[in-house]
């Protein structure tokens, strides 16, 4: 064997047999940027498609495949891994642990992922059609109806919840058992809280999805009848089910993103976060209130009255704890030394953008004005606020962050910052006209639309070509930064606190052991 | 692993196992649930209005379906009629199993507007039980029903839809 060979076997295995935290950190964060940008494709050819009426790129099938892979790739493949491969990095940096509390388990449940993915992507090139039938798999649209890869997706979804269910374990573990003497809970980062909260919900809510999507299974080859009317099963009873798991999700994806705007926000306003007990408070009533709100996905089902404005008001609940988030962080800015350097400016785009957000969510909670936004481009319009300005920025901010203490180099400042404003005119010309085609009345999930929608569909495509031209120079600019660039202090920023900043830049390979 | 490192592992996968017991409890559950609260059950007014009201029309408008191309030819002898609210009517539908095998139905109705259901008085429906034919059997199946004459004016058209599900292999299975 060849010198060669030998470290090119060495590089592999590595990568391969690391129980290294920040291995497993970067292995997320690469996987996740990834699965972004093929995601990110399929944005594209999405929009190609609307950019005129007729059908005009792709036949609709393929449309339907690209809207059901678009969503999943992006909820489980982007967003998802990189809050992960966040709290693998940083949380035993910001508790004073030398790694997770399980590091095989860590390793394992890294590794499942890019073959659940390849499982899930493997059915685009597969005979027959991928899964077609949007990322909320309604039977019997999946079961009676459903194409053979549906048994790939129902297999995909096992393992990604497998290695979710894995990663949350672990960091609970880390987080009691792991922290540094003098930390208490009260103590405890923001991000690292936000962080412990979701993993609780990730316990309890993943193993829902795996629940119904076997159950989806069942009915499709053995016979039995969850779903289907004919044998007695109930087609509603699915979206119950799957809204059960699929509300308590959206808060997975939000949850760790408040987390990091609450450290972003204090160390570039140079001041302690606002009000930190009601942080934490804000965070676990989020987290609880998402358990009961699960109908208002589905107040068109033909629901009892009284059960649609029980769930009317728990919706509207949530706005209480999210809106005292939002005015702490406004707290904290007020009065404070402000900078804009690229995190605070993502961190403030989504300060004010995830607030429009919320505001359609509001609007979208109400009954009777959601009978009218039910499944038009409305909807899409509030969840790539809540999922693009709101989730994604959160990433984006934190990387912006942490990466001068992950690679030991600042980032590109003028690069950063020129990312940032076409990122954040691009998505508000992509997304806000969705709210005017959706209260104009189009549907989503349509591959053609009539005359009238033209104009702003075309607006909306050359925003979101625009939006995905500039994560280039996002993918350019950390690629140079992991080789070349200023020399970051340990410090990094000026008004940085917290554990992670005590530790030399980059991070040494073993940090805080005993 | 340490002691306290395993209690936590312990305790999060008895709480992952229960919930993903928890999301199969919910199929039986629910149905209690609403069973118990009436919620999402049409339950029918208890005293009747039977008083006949010739000055009111309404249009009943009758649909006939099969589920998942069950090989049954099924369809009502009017598609429309006309009905005062109170009088006694009746409608027939006709089937016949157009397959080489005995096949047992359940008809299931459906109205639309879904509160029509409140005041629509079944007294005999071929839904009430389940139907056998025999391979080209046919059969006339009537529908004996009133309309509450306190229906609300704003019904004045009533879509009544039965849809036909296959439960052969389900009656066969109870049956052994």
């Amino acid at each position: 064997m060849t010198q060669n060979h030998k470290s090119m076997l060495a590089l592999i295995s590595r990568w391969l047999f690391t129980t290294n935290h920040k291995d497993i950190g970067t292995l997320y964060l690469i996987l996740s940027g990834i699965m972004f940008f093929i995601g990110g494709i399929m944005a594209m050819m999405i929009r190609i498609q609307l950019y005129r009426p007729g059908i005009t790129f792709i036949d609709p099938n393929f449309y339907n495949q690209l809207v059901t892979l678009h969503g999943l790739i992006m909820i489980f493949g982007a967003i998802m891994p990189a809050f992960v491969g966040l709290a693998n990095w940083m949380i035993p940096l910001m508790i004073g642990a030398p790694d997770m509390a399980l590091p095989r388990l860590n390793n394992w449940s890294f590794w499942i992922l890019p073959f659940a993915f390849l499982i899930l992507l493997s059915t685009l090139f597969l005979p027959g059609a991928a899964p077609n039938f949007g990322w909320t798999m309604y039977t019997p649209l999946s079961t009676t109806y459903g194409p053979p890869s549906t048994d790939f997706l129902i297999a995909a979804i096992h393992l990604l919840g497998i290695s979710s269910i894995i990663g949350a374990i672990n960091i609970i573990a880390t987080i009691i058992n792991l922290r540094t003497p003098s930390m208490t809970y009260m103590k405890m980062p923001l991000f690292v809280w936000s962080w412990f909260i979701t993993a609780f919900l990730l316990i309890i809510a993943m193993p829902v999805l795996a629940g119904v999507v076997t159950m989806m299974l069942f009915d499709r080859h053995f016979g039995t009848s969850f779903f289907n009317a004919a044998g007695g099963g109930d087609p509603v009873l699915y979206q119950h089910l799957f809204w059960f798991f699929g509300h308590p999700e959206v808060y997975i994806m939000i949850l760790p993103g408040f987390g990091i705007i609450s450290e972003i926000i204090p160390t570039f306003s140079r001041k302690k976060i606002f009000g930190y007990t009601f942080m934490v408070l804000a965070i676990a009533s989020i987290a609880f209130l998402s358990f009961i709100v699960w109908a208002h996905h589905m107040f068109t089902t033909g629901m009892a009255l009284s059960a649609q404005i029980i769930f009317m008001y728990t919706t509207m609940l949530i706005a209480v704890p999210t809106g005292v988030k939002v005015f702490n962080w406004v707290a904290t800015l007020f009065r404070g030394a402000i900078t804009f350097e690229t995190p605070m400016l993502f961190a403030i785009a989504f300060v004010i953008l995830f607030s429009i957000g919320g505001f359609s969510g509001l609007m979208l909670a109400v009954v009777p004005a959601d009978y009218q936004y039910q499944d038009t481009y409305f909807v899409v319009a509030h969840f790539h606020y809540v999922l693009v300005t709101g989730a994604l920025f959160s990433i984006m901010a934190a990387i912006y962050y942490w990466l001068p203490k992950w690679t030991g180099h600042y980032y590109n400042e003028t690069l950063g910052q020129l990312h940032f404003w076409i990122t954040v005119v691009a998505v508000n010309v992509t997304f806000f006209p969705m709210h005017f085609l959706g209260l104009a009345g189009m549907p989503r999930r349509i591959a053609d639309y009539p005359l009238q929608y033209t104009d702003f569909n075309q607006i909306i495509s050359i925003g979101a070509f625009v939006l995905g031209l500039a994560q280039i120079i996002f993918l350019y600019n950390i690629i140079r930064t992991i080789f070349y660039g200023k020399k970051a202090t340990s410090r990094v920023w000026e008004g940085a606190q917290g554990l992670e900043w005590s530790i030399a830049s980059p991070a040494p390979y073993h940090t805080f052991q005993t | 692993m340490q002691t306290r490192i395993k209690i936590v592992v312990i305790i999060c996968s008895i709480v992952v196992m229960s919930m993903f017991g928890f999301c199969f409890a919910l199929v039986p559950l629910y149905s209690t649930f609403c069973k118990i609260t009436g919620i999402n059950t049409a339950l029918r007014v208890n005293e009747f209005e039977s008083q006949m009201d010739q000055t009111r029309t309404i249009r009943l408008e009758l649909i006939a379906n099969n589920n998942a191309n069950l090989p049954w030819i099924f369809y009502p002898l009017k598609a429309t009629v006309l009905v005062h609210p109170g009088a006694l009517n009746k409608i027939i539908f006709f089937a016949k199993n157009n397959s080489k095998k005995s096949m047992t139905i359940q008809a299931i109705p459906s109205f639309a507007p879904l509160n029509a259901a409140y005041y629509f008085h079944k007294i005999q429906c071929f839904c009430f039980e389940q139907q056998t034919l025999k391979p080209g059997e046919t059969k006339y199946m009537p529908v004996i029903f009133r309309i509450d004459s306190r229906i609300p004016y704003d019904l004045s058209t009533i879509s009544l839809a039965y849809t036909l599900f296959d439960v052969t292999q389900k009656v066969a299975r109870t049956a052994t």
